[in-house]
């Protein structure tokens, strides 16, 4: 509907001088002070979590010293002779990596094959990373980010495909959490708030393919509404 | 969606961006310069859904609120007025849905205020408008305030006041036209 540009500049004036009283400004300053106070509480733990962090990387590398210098006077090993299990070492091992191992980089065209696209609605817009093994230069993981604007601010998520079946930093996802059924499939997920969001971690697996989602959003119970649309 | 239907300069529209973003960071003198930039249209499209002033300072109240808690969710390429308004219009359609705040009928509330030692400033510019306005029915106000601060078209106008679509329109026409007479 095309608006009259005189009496539009008018009430854009008008509405220019309204001065609603102060108090309904007071919530929104006492908001402001409150999240500055978490900010100012959450920096020592910051700092513990680095600390606690630091003590376990020690104690796995003191772990691993240990155990190769118990393994050195092993009479299993001698003087790096072939060790009993010849057999079991032929066998390829499982792969096993972790998103850190591998080289991460923007999607491109050449990618389309391997990454999937999800419709999640209006309002989105998905971003793709493909990780790749260092040394064969395969896909191994794929990861999908999709931004959604929502009438309560902004969702995001994160959609790891571990294409390569051995992706150990989500492993835990598996076998924590409620279970959400739609038909044979089921999806495993865990939902905590933390600082104002709503934090929502889930796993599945699909065609052989496992899946870990991670979304962050305002809204409570947000999970499931993207677990119908992505099966 | 909201459409942005205030004219900013391209210097305002950075400007109000830029509060949201440092609003996240927690700066609280920010916050004030935003409300004191657009406190005021802000109020405006709240009271054109509410149709009562106190209703309407509740909803901004809430609104500024949610303003603060997801402005960390703000992406600073979008456009920051349609943002905060959209976050107003949901605020208000949220607590006529689910809170059972009544809707009042005009808008005629924001007119009767006193010009003299009342909450709201009157500093003057505005009081041809002010007064043309007055010059208008209550359903012509109505639609004028819905048109103009909602960028409401007719079919949701007619939904909101249930009025007939033809209804709306003719109202709409003849108060641009008194409107357009008294301001010139």
């Amino acid at each position: 509907m095309k608006k009259d540009y005189l009496i539009k500049k008018k009430l854009d004036r008008m509405a220019d001088e309204i001065r609603p009283p102060d108090r309904v400004l007071s919530g929104a300053r006492r908001a402001i002070a409150e999240n500055n106070e978490r900010q100012a509480a959450r920096q020592p733990k910051r700092f513990r979590a680095v600390a606690a962090f630091a003590a376990v990387v020690i104690i796995a590398v003191v772990s691993v010293l240990i155990y190769n210098n118990v393994n050195k006077d092993s009479p299993l090993a001698p003087n790096g002779d072939q060790s009993p299990s010849d057999s079991q070492q032929d066998a390829t091992p499982p792969p096993s990596y972790k998103l850190s191992e591998l080289s991460g980089r923007l999607a491109g065209e050449q990618d389309i094959s391997e990454i999937t696209i999800f419709d999640l609605g209006d309002n989105t817009a998905q971003f793709y990373r493909v990780y790749q093994d260092k040394k064969t230069g395969e896909t191994a993981v794929t990861i999908t980010k999709v931004k959604s604007i929502t009438p309560q601010g902004m969702d995001e998520v994160l959609i790891f495909a571990d294409l390569g079946g051995g992706l150990q930093d989500l492993q835990s996802l598996k076998t924590s959490g409620n279970i959400y059924q739609k038909g044979e499939q089921k999806i495993t997920y865990t939902e905590r708030y933390e600082d104002g969001e709503w934090y929502t971690q889930a796993y599945y697996n699909k065609d052989d393919t496992d899946y870990y989602l991670m979304i962050m959003s305002p809204t409570k119970g947000i999970g499931e509404y993207y677990f119908t649309k992505i099966l | 969606m909201l459409a942005v239907f205030f004219a900013f300069t391209g210097e305002e529209r950075e400007r109000i961006n830029q509060l949201i973003l440092l609003i996240a960071t927690g700066d609280r003198n920010a916050l004030e310069e935003f409300y004191k930039s657009i406190g005021g249209r802000l109020f405006s499209v709240a009271l054109g859904l509410m149709r009562n002033r106190q209703n309407a300072e509740d909803v901004l109240h809430d609104s500024l609120i949610r303003i603060v808690r997801y402005a960390k969710t703000f992406n600073k390429g979008t456009n920051g007025y349609a943002w905060a308004c959209k976050i107003v219009k949901n605020t208000a359609l949220n607590k006529i849905k689910s809170e059972g705040y009544r809707q009042g009928q005009n808008i005629d509330c924001f007119f009767h205020l006193s010009s003299g030692g009342d909450l709201y400033e009157e500093r003057g510019r505005a009081l041809d408008i002010k007064s043309a306005m007055q010059n208008l029915s209550s359903a012509e106000r109505l639609v004028i305030w819905l048109k103009y601060y909602n960028d409401m078209t007719v079919r949701e106008i007619s939904q909101q006041t249930n009025m007939k679509k033809s209804t709306v329109q003719d109202n709409i026409k003849r108060a641009e036209e008194k409107l357009k007479l008294l301001l010139k």
